[in-house]
């Protein structure tokens, strides 16, 4: 079984029978995961921070880097293989409350403000959210049952997407 | 369209995590707070509100004696109330559902499902609702 790493600004889209798509060590950091049952298709990103849209001119810009940037992006690669909003089911993960030094950045509760901004501007609703609190989580989607493996801290959460 | 919501409950967390969902409708709304019913009617003097959120349990002057109070002036007495609360029981649903509330969520909530209700009701209340502009249309959208 093909095993598809997701790392930090990152996305995969999957539909290889046999395959799953990971991401690790998500800690402030949003995953968001979709899945559309009938073509047994999923897609996976990691966005570290809220919004980047103001440097996307920069030479270096990094779309995946930034949730408001990087989901249009993952909703159009599954579009590619022909996927549809409404066919896709949407899980969001992470945006953990993991301080920085000086205790303010709260990145963790604006990354998923800004999802849910962007997709309350799209019409899109999270079928599920495993979201905040202080602990690192692993996700993990099987391409062909569509099920969801959530480890955070030491307990695992399997989620049907059907 | 911008909109002024009135919110009520003598937790200032809550206030905050309202105010959150509030700014996340993407409508232009301005938030009043109030930490009290009666500081809820100081408000409802000086500054016209489209809708209210209230608590119920709160000292001085509870959510039902606050929507009862408004409920007797002609000005507010179609004014939206909606109720949020720990508080389920029947007997206590039947009473506001008396008093007119438009909507009730229990304590604790769902981001998602206070800003579904949040929405409904200001469009069941206001027909051109229309989230507010921005300038980033284009950009975006999938």
């Amino acid at each position: 079984m093909s095993k598809i790493i997701v790392r930090i600004s990152d996305m995969a889209v999957s539909n290889l029978p046999g395959s799953s798509i990971v991401t690790y060590a998500l800690g402030s950091c949003l995953c968001l995961v979709l899945y559309d049952k009938k073509l047994k298709l999923a897609g996976m990103l990691h966005s570290l921070l809220p919004e980047g849209k103001e440097k996307s001119l920069l030479p270096d810009f990094n779309a995946l880097k930034y949730v408001d940037t990087a989901v249009p992006l993952l909703f159009k690669e599954c579009y590619k293989l022909g996927a549809t909003k409404q066919s896709l089911k949407v899980y969001a993960f992470g945006c953990a409350t993991i301080r920085d030094a000086a205790n303010v950045m709260n990145i963790g509760d604006r990354n998923f403000a800004t999802l849910q901004k962007i997709l309350w501007k799209n019409n899109v609703f999270l079928e599920q959210e495993f979201v905040g609190g202080s602990v690192s989580r692993t996700v993990e989607i099987q391409i062909d049952d569509g099920l969801i493996l959530l480890k955070q801290g030491n307990s695992t959460i399997t989620i049907e997407t059907g | 369209m911008a909109y002024n919501i009135l919110v009520v409950d003598d937790s200032s967390a809550m206030r905050v995590v309202i105010k959150k969902v509030l700014h996340m409708t993407g409508l232009d709304i301005l938030v009043f707070e109030a930490g009290s019913g009666i500081d809820a009617l100081t408000v409802l003097e000086e500054q016209w509100v489209d809708m209210i959120l209230t608590d119920i349990h709160m000292p001085q002057m509870s959510g039902v004696e606050l929507i009862e109070k408004i409920r007797s002036h002609q000005e507010f007495n179609t004014l939206p109330v909606m109720v949020i609360s720990t508080e389920g029981r029947e007997d206590f649903l039947s009473k506001t559902q008396k008093l007119g509330v438009a909507g009730y969520l229990k304590k604790p909530f769902q981001a998602t499902e206070l800003r579904n209700a949040i929405l409904a009701i200001l469009e069941e209340h206001n027909a051109d609702i229309q989230p507010a502009a921005t300038n980033d249309d284009e950009d975006g959208d999938f």
